[in-house]
């Protein structure tokens, strides 16, 4: 017989190795997806666009104050993005750092987005005038993203509460313990407490970020001679901007949460041998199944978030 | 409704929140903005007219007192009451502006030319029907 030492199965990494993981996982791949797919959109955004010599003066200039605006918060986000995740990740500390790092970059994105909504020039003409028009988040934010990022808000959350209540008392492992107590195992990197407390914070703050820039979209003054649809089409594009990368910096934090967790969840199984034959303990097949599903449905939802990040804004038409 | 629009001179010695309310006023005298339509909310307004949003206020407080809006906590500012303008009354009114117009009046003079004809009506007494 061996001892019950022999059956315990500790598989926790150390604060390098978990970042390690965690660094490349929410990087090095979608990075590469994301620069080969944003080349294809923006180029073929670029051959559609309506030249700004179409458009009225006022509209062009409201165009490309926006696209300014949205260069400038894209590379405040990307700067963040890269630093944050190239720190040398040598603490539990900075682990915990490069797993908020995409939300930290989607805040900055929304922050950068709302001061230029906030700055937006008001019309200083002598004779001005304006729609009666009654104009309303829901008008002018895209219905399909609006619900998009309100269920990766959901499924963050989820995400969170559920790998907290799941993750043993260090907060950052999942453990499996056999009703005879003799054979026991822990995994991680897991989404617990450790993970789940920053992270749920970053996804309250980019939530309230991105609520305030969708709030302040109707209320900023309209392009002078605009007429409606074209007024329209700025705002949801505003909008657009900001949706489009909350939803993608919160999913993919959603899905990399999916991923770990259901990769530490499915690895409980506990092998030992006696006298030659092999013998498995653990959860059960039902728990595996269902923690590979996790993990599966962690990578589709990583794939999403990417196609949400390539997904245009509808075009100002001359 | 859409596409109805007022304008303002910033410049004209009407103050702004004047300029507005009387442009509502006839909106909603011309049939232009129906009963039950709503106005745009007062800081979008300001906004789209680089107005302060206490201008816009106050000329939506005078049109609730004299009861053309009424402010509802939920839907906002709501056109209450339209006049009800007769199609041949619509019809004439749009004829004598032709006629003014092509006769070389301004708008401004033609708007004379009518309140004259009121003050005139105004001081004498109603025709009896027979």
């Amino acid at each position: 017989m061996i001892d019950s030492m022999s059956r315990v199965n500790d598989r926790v990494l150390d604060p390098t190795e978990e970042a390690f993981v965690f660094g490349p996982l929410l990087l090095a791949a979608p990075l590469l997806l994301l620069l080969v797919g944003g080349a294809g959109v923006a180029g073929f955004l670029l051959a559609r666009r309506v030249p700004a010599g179409r458009l009225p003066l006022p509209v062009a200039a409201a165009r490309r104050r926006g696209a300014a605006l949205a260069l400038a918060a894209l590379a405040v986000a990307g700067t963040l993005l890269v630093v944050g995740t190239s720190l040398p990740q040598d603490s539990l500390r900075r682990t915990q750092l490069v797993a908020v790092t995409p939300l930290a970059a989607a805040a900055a994105h929304a922050l950068v987005l709302l001061v230029g909504e906030l700055t937006w020039p008001r019309p200083r003409q002598r004779v001005r005038s304006a729609r009666l028009a009654v104009r309303s988040v829901r008008a002018d934010a895209p219905r399909g993203l609006l619900l998009a990022y309100a269920a990766s808000v959901a499924v963050a959350l989820l995400v969170c509460v559920a790998g907290t209540l799941l993750a043993d008392g260090t907060g950052r492992a999942i453990g499996w313990r056999a009703a005879d107590g003799l054979a026991a195992s822990t995994r991680g990197p897991f989404p617990g407490a450790f993970y789940a407390a920053p992270i749920a914070v970053g996804v309250l703050v980019v939530a309230l970020l991105t609520a305030a820039l969708l709030v302040r979209v109707p209320h900023r003054p309209a392009a002078a001679g605009a007429d409606a649809a074209t007024d329209g089409t700025l705002r949801r594009a505003a909008a657009h901007r900001v949706l489009r990368v909350s939803t993608a910096a919160t999913a993919a934090t959603a899905a990399a949460l999916l991923v770990l967790g259901g990769l530490a969840a499915r690895g409980l199984d506990v092998h030992w041998a006696v006298d030659g034959t092999w013998h498995t303990d653990g959860p059960g097949a039902l728990w595996t199944t269902t923690s590979t599903a996790v993990a599966l449905a962690g990578a589709v939802l990583a794939l999403a978030a990417l196609a949400v990040l390539l997904v245009p804004a509808r075009a100002v038409r001359a | 409704m859409s596409e109805l629009r007022v304008v303002v001179d910033a410049a004209s010695a009407v103050p702004v929140y004047e300029q507005l309310r009387r442009q509502v006023t006839t909106l909603t005298t011309t049939g232009a903005l129906a009963a039950g339509d709503r106005l745009p909310a007062a800081r979008t307004l300001a906004a789209d007219l680089g107005l302060a949003l206490g201008t816009v206020q106050r000329a939506y407080r005078e049109l609730e007192a004299e009861g053309t809006v009424v402010s509802r906590r939920r839907t906002g500012t709501v056109v209450a009451r339209a006049a009800r303008v007769e199609e041949d009354v619509r019809w004439a009114a749009e004829g004598f502006v032709e006629r003014a117009l092509s006769s070389g009046l301004t708008p401004e003079q033609a708007l004379d030319v009518v309140r004259g004809a009121l003050a005139v009506r105004a001081s004498s007494p109603p025709a009896r029907a027979r």
